[in-house]
């Protein structure tokens, strides 16, 4: 585990600026043409864990990440099928793993209950101890795709159902359906969803990016489709976009990770930044200090000035 | 690294760096000294080099690059009123760092640094530990005579005993990647890994395990488990490691009798493994240090370790009559 806000004096941290400056300058020499990330306005990194390997708290394909009030981060492994919890302190406190050797998706749920999605099926479980507290049925016998936890309790789930069409669910935190929105990709875009994510803001609106249509879609609290666009230099329907996770903040941002690139959109689908960095799971807490990562390694940045 | 004293000379490096990156031809670097016995070519020559036919000796095996693994802690296994450890032959870690070791009737326990902390006793009348693990919560598991008791590691309290349904039998202890332990057990008729939970109750028995799968009496099996939930046996009858599937189900063995690097010699006395796809053996050699895919022998370590742990930042632990040893360990090659 490491830390990068490490002591390193004001002096050094000059010095380090202009070997970086004097570095980039020798590389922008040998390959002139590459690509300038635009100038960010990412918050500062504050903290990050993390060591590549299979032990109990290492990482292989870290993925998925959820946060909670009391700042313990919850991360989910692809490859390894295991949900992690670690301290603030990225001091691991729980291991556990999933019944279908696959994580896709995870969200923490208000009231202590982590949700989480194993290869179509959904589970819960206590979030302190990562004890499995049980399977929820999918509405009609769908398969569970993605799941996002609601600001007043309770998580959001998209499925695909026997029909071949896809379903958004509003669940409580036992996970008890209490209502379902069907079809609710496939009308708005005309294809149903592939690999989706979700997240929802403050005020309820649900945004699904899709990686099937190549988009995000946004609805309000009802479950009514509003619009579609994608990010920073990738519009709606572009079939190089790439969705790798997606969260908001509480400033009306939508933080959205291409494997590759992450990048800020306005709720209401207004390009803002993208950034050149590696990017998959993101999650941010009640401080809008960013939680990402990118697979072996979680980073946590201060909220950066919208 | 103090940045203002080296500042000079990290500028020059990396503007060196960066002039010979800018579009200036230049030679590659020279190439590494190699143990080949062709010449190498003329520096203008097109020619290929032309192997050396004639007189050629075998070529001799690369001698071995020194060993990266670093001592880290050694400490002598006392406990004030319970004495020094004799022939302590086990050792365990649990997740807070804290490291256990057991000789004939007692279980000593040492802070991260090494210092005495307490100790218990594993009852009247005092039977030597074959087996010690210490799980993700803290509870430390002993096998002793055959039975298997829990304890609380901090307190030294007794929790329990976990009972096979077929009796006595409890040999090697392992702690799994998750919570509880995985325990090899075996009687005169067979032998079987045991998949304990958290709070000691027996999620599953892989009846038969290794003799099943090796068609001959396994005896005294040595478990570990990784992150992936592989489960490794090291077999004395066979003078290999097995390989299983969580489920059970045989995968491969590596590993025979033999003086040779890669061969076991002797009955095998610790096994762990890391999160870096290591698996440590020891056995009358010493430590060897095996890449757990495909088995290849990597290196021995130059302990006499027998009981082996690993800790959650893949250090390794060797304990041996009254000492523990802690190394941080060279992790494996990396692949092309």
């Amino acid at each position: 585990m490491s830390q990068l806000a490490g002591p390193v004096s004001q002096g050094s941290r000059v010095a380090i600026l202009i070997v970086l400056a004097l570095a980039g300058r020798a590389g922008s020499l040998a390959a002139a043409e590459a690509p300038k990330a635009p100038p960010g306005k990412l918050g500062e990194e504050l903290f990050r864990f993390g060591k590549e390997g299979i032990g109990p708290s290492q990482m292989t394909r870290v993925e998925y990440v959820a946060v909670d009030p009391g700042g313990f981060v919850y991360l989910g492994d692809w490859e390894l099928g295991r949900v992690q919890r670690f301290s603030p302190q990225g001091k691991l406190e729980a291991v556990a793993y999933v019944k279908s050797d696959r994580v896709n998706s995870l969200a923490y749920e208000r009231s202590g209950v982590l949700f989480v999605v194993t290869l179509h099926h959904l589970f819960r479980y206590d979030a302190k101890t990562l004890k499995l507290l049980g399977e929820v049925e999918p509405p009609g016998g769908g398969d569970y795709l993605a799941i996002a936890s609601r600001p007043g309790g309770g998580v959001i789930a998209v499925l695909e159902s026997r029909n071949i069409s896809d379903d958004v669910a509003f669940l409580d935190k036992e996970g008890k359906i209490e209502r379902v929105l069907y079809g609710s990709i496939e009308k708005a875009a005309g294809y149903t969803v592939q690999r989706p994510f979700v997240t929802v803001d403050g005020k309820g609106f649900f945004y699904v990016a899709d990686n099937g249509n190549h988009a995000i879609f946004r609805f309000d609290p009802e479950g009514r489709y509003i619009s579609r666009f994608g990010y920073p230099g990738h519009p709606a329907g572009d079939s190089n976009t790439d969705f790798a996770g997606i969260t908001v903040d509480g400033r009306g941002q939508l933080w959205v990770s291409g494997w590759s690139t992450l990048n800020v959109v306005t709720v209401d689908g207004r390009p803002r930044q993208s950034y050149e960095m590696s990017s998959y799971g993101l999650a941010v807490n009640d401080k809008d200090e960013l939680f990402v990562t990118d697979r072996t390694q979680v980073r946590q940045y201060a909220a950066g000035k919208p | 690294m103090n940045l203002h004293r080296h500042f000079p000379l990290l500028l020059l490096l990396l503007c060196a760096a960066g002039c010979a990156g800018s579009g200036v031809a230049t030679r590659p670097p020279a190439p590494a000294p190699s143990n080949k016995v062709a010449e190498p070519p003329a520096e203008d020559s097109l020619e290929p080099a032309e192997p050396a036919m004639d007189d050629a000796e075998p070529e001799a095996p690369a001698p071995e690059a020194p060993s990266q693994d670093v001592l880290l802690l050694r400490f002598k296994g006392t406990g004030k009123d319970l004495g020094t450890m004799t022939q302590s032959a086990l050792v365990a870690v649990d997740p807070q760092g804290f490291v256990y070791t057991a000789d004939a009737g007692r279980v000593l326990r040492f802070t991260p640094e090494g210092k005495f902390a307490s100790g218990f006793s594993t009852g009247e009348p005092p039977c030597q530990p074959t087996g010690l693990a210490a799980d993700r919560g803290g509870i430390v598991y002993v096998a002793c005579g055959g039975r298997l008791l829990r304890y609380e590691g901090a307190s030294g309290k007794l929790l329990g005993e976990v009972r096979h349904p077929d009796g006595a039998g409890f040999f090697h202890v392992a702690p799994r990647p998750d919570s509880g332990v995985l325990v090899s057990w075996r009687n005169a008729q067979r032998d079987d890994f045991v998949l304990v939970a958290f709070d000691g109750t027996i999620e599953t028995i892989h009846r038969n395990a290794v003799a099943g799968a090796s068609g001959q009496a396994a005896g005294d099996v040595l478990v570990a488990m990784d992150g992936r939930r592989t489960i490794y046996a090291a077999v004395n009858p066979l003078h290999a490691v097995c390989v299983f599937k969580l489920t059970g189900e045989y995968v491969n063995r590596f590993g025979s009798e033999g003086e040779d690097p890669d061969q076991f010699s002797g009955p095998f006395t610790g096994l762990a493994v890391d999160g870096q796809g290591q698996i440590f053996v020891s056995d009358a050699k010493g430590v060897s240090a095996l890449l757990g895919e495909d088995g290849r022998f990597l290196r021995r370590l130059e302990t006499k370790g027998t009981g082996l742990a690993i800790d959650d930042d893949d250090a390794l632990f060797a304990a041996a009559g009254t000492e523990v040893a802690k190394y941080r360990v060279e992790p494996p090659p990396k692949k092309d």
